[in-house]
């Protein structure tokens, strides 16, 4: 099929229309594309970036799991010394020892890659001048430790 | 002076030709400065003059070849090989469609960025014979850093989300969005906040972080994207509490 | 956030559990004594209901980004469970004199 154009003095010229591109290929997204190491990070997290980050989103849900468990103990405040106790026994069974180990890694990852993270992208100015993300993250650790140790005392009651 | 060679595998792709991209191993001697690029440019003159790829500037401010460097999203015109294992894969840049060879179609992104309107809206626009608009030092220093975008893409590569799905707007495009909201000349926020806090837009971002650091301009679109959460949030709820306010 | 308190709670009742803290660290006697506090009540409250519903943001995404297709419903499962945890909490905290 050919496009009618005329040249300069007006005499048909057919242009040949160009052929349809073939398809640009799409490369399959593979499922476990968290794990196969393809995606290699400029950080030192190299081929492990995005595992990492898989393990950071759910430390969110074990640490949610955990609190499950704590809802559980604060409840039990309501029912009499007798069931509080017995489940605050339940603590030294290595089952439950073995969760909060796990719970406590969890929460630990999450707020050190919160802080490394959000304390890059928060903006406070002092003045005129903005402070260095550096200085952020560490003041973000401080203050964490300042919180956590004001609950600890608080709970443990010093 | 001793030659060293680097052994360069390379994707390759003929449309309508190849059923999928297959590896090519070329091997390319090399100097100290010797990039990527110039090692693709050797292939193209002195081995196959049929590889693909695009690159423009070779200096790092066009955007134009943007690749995946053993598994990196890198400019080769600033990879240097000398920095590199002796065996190097280069693959098109990842999350696009591949047109051929080391060629990808960023068309999607181009899109996004006029969805974003990548431009200025003047707040208060002025005739250009009122003159120019005038900004202090410190009001520039306010967006400059996300100003410095060359539309490389590398950041649409090193996105996950993005890849998953790509209906996501993407790190640059919401950078640049974050770069005119910041610009005190810009009044165009309403017109862009359905796009950029809309249903694919920022808080479609989980912050994974890959995307600033393999930005070549340092534009940290992760930070970006977060304080436009973060914005957003707040006039969400300012609208909630005074809507008398809202603008 | 709330989460990053949660650190110090884990941390208290493992060092119970494994004897490094006496159990009348958490005696019946002075957990009611705190928990009868509204303040404690009002800040356990925040302890618990935003990591719920931040747990279930996060749990949508991720199965949103392993490609299952399912974020919808366990989106849906997700933030109820957050809602009904929330209501719990809200529920005990009221409940413990």
């Amino acid at each position: 099929m050919d496009a009618q154009s005329g040249d300069a003095l007006g005499r048909p010229v057919s242009t040949p229309t160009r052929p349809a591109a073939p398809p640009a290929f799409h490369r399959p997204v593979r499922l476990d594309w968290w794990l196969s190491g393809r995606y290699h990070s400029p950080s030192t997290q190299g081929t492990r970036a995005y595992l990492l980050f898989m393990l950071r989103e759910l430390s969110s849900v074990v640490v949610a799991l955990f609190l499950v468990f704590y809802l559980v103990q604060i409840a039990r405040l309501s029912s009499g010394q007798g069931a509080y106790d017995a489940f605050v026994a339940t603590l030294r069974s290595p089952v439950v020892v073995l969760f909060h180990l796990i719970a406590l890694a969890s929460a630990i990852y999450h707020a050190v890659t919160w802080w490394q993270l959000n304390g890059v992208v928060m903006v406070v100015r002092l003045g005129s001048s903005t402070v260095p993300p550096r200085q952020l993250v560490l003041g973000g650790y401080v203050l964490w430790a300042i919180a956590s140790i004001g609950v600890c005392l608080i709970l443990v009651g010093f | 002076m001793s030659e060293r060679t680097v052994s360069l595998t390379v994707m390759r792709y003929r449309p309508g030709v190849d059923a999928a991209p297959t590896p090519a191993t070329y091997t390319v001697p090399f100097r100290e400065d010797t990039r990527v690029l110039d090692a693709l440019n050797y292939i193209k003159d002195e081995m196959d003059g049929t590889l693909s790829y695009r690159w423009s500037c070779r200096m790092g401010v066009c955007g134009s070849c943007g690749m995946m460097v053993n598994g990196t999203p890198k400019l080769t015109c600033s990879a240097l090989l000398r920095d590199l294992p002796s065996a190097v894969t280069v693959e098109p840049l990842a999350n696009f469609p591949i047109i051929r060879d080391l060629v990808v179609d960023i068309d999607d992104f181009l899109r996004k960025l006029s969805a974003v309107k990548a431009w200025l809206i003047p707040d208060s626009p002025k005739a250009i014979a009122a003159g120019e608009y005038l900004q202090t030092p410190e009001q520039v220093e306010r967006y400059h850093q996300f100003s410095q975008c060359i539309n490389c893409t590398l950041c649409y590569a090193a996105c996950p989300v993005y890849g998953i799905q790509p209906q996501f707007v993407g790190p640059a495009a919401l950078a640049l969005a974050h770069r005119y909201k910041m610009d005190s000349r810009d009044g165009g926020w309403s017109e862009r906040a359905p796009i950029v806090a809309g249903p694919q837009g920022v808080w479609e971002c989980e912050f994974v972080g890959e995307c600033s650091l393999v930005c070549p301009k340092h534009v940290d679109p992760a930070a970006a994207i977060q304080r436009t959460k973060l914005s957003a949030s707040m006039e969400w709820m300012r609208n909630l509490v005074m809507p008398w306010a809202a603008r | 956030m709330a989460a990053l308190l949660v650190t110090v709670h884990i941390l208290v009742n493992l060092l119970v559990g494994v004897g490094l803290l006496g159990t009348d660290t958490l005696s019946y006697g002075r957990l009611s004594g705190l928990v009868a506090n509204p303040i404690v009540k009002l800040y356990l409250l925040a302890l618990f209901a935003l990591p719920f519903f931040h747990a279930a943001h996060r749990l949508r995404g991720t199965i949103r980004d392993l490609g299952l297709h399912a974020d919808r419903v366990v989106g849906f499962l997700g933030y109820g469970a957050a809602i009904v945890g929330s209501i719990w909490a809200l529920a005990v905290l009221l409940g413990v004199p």
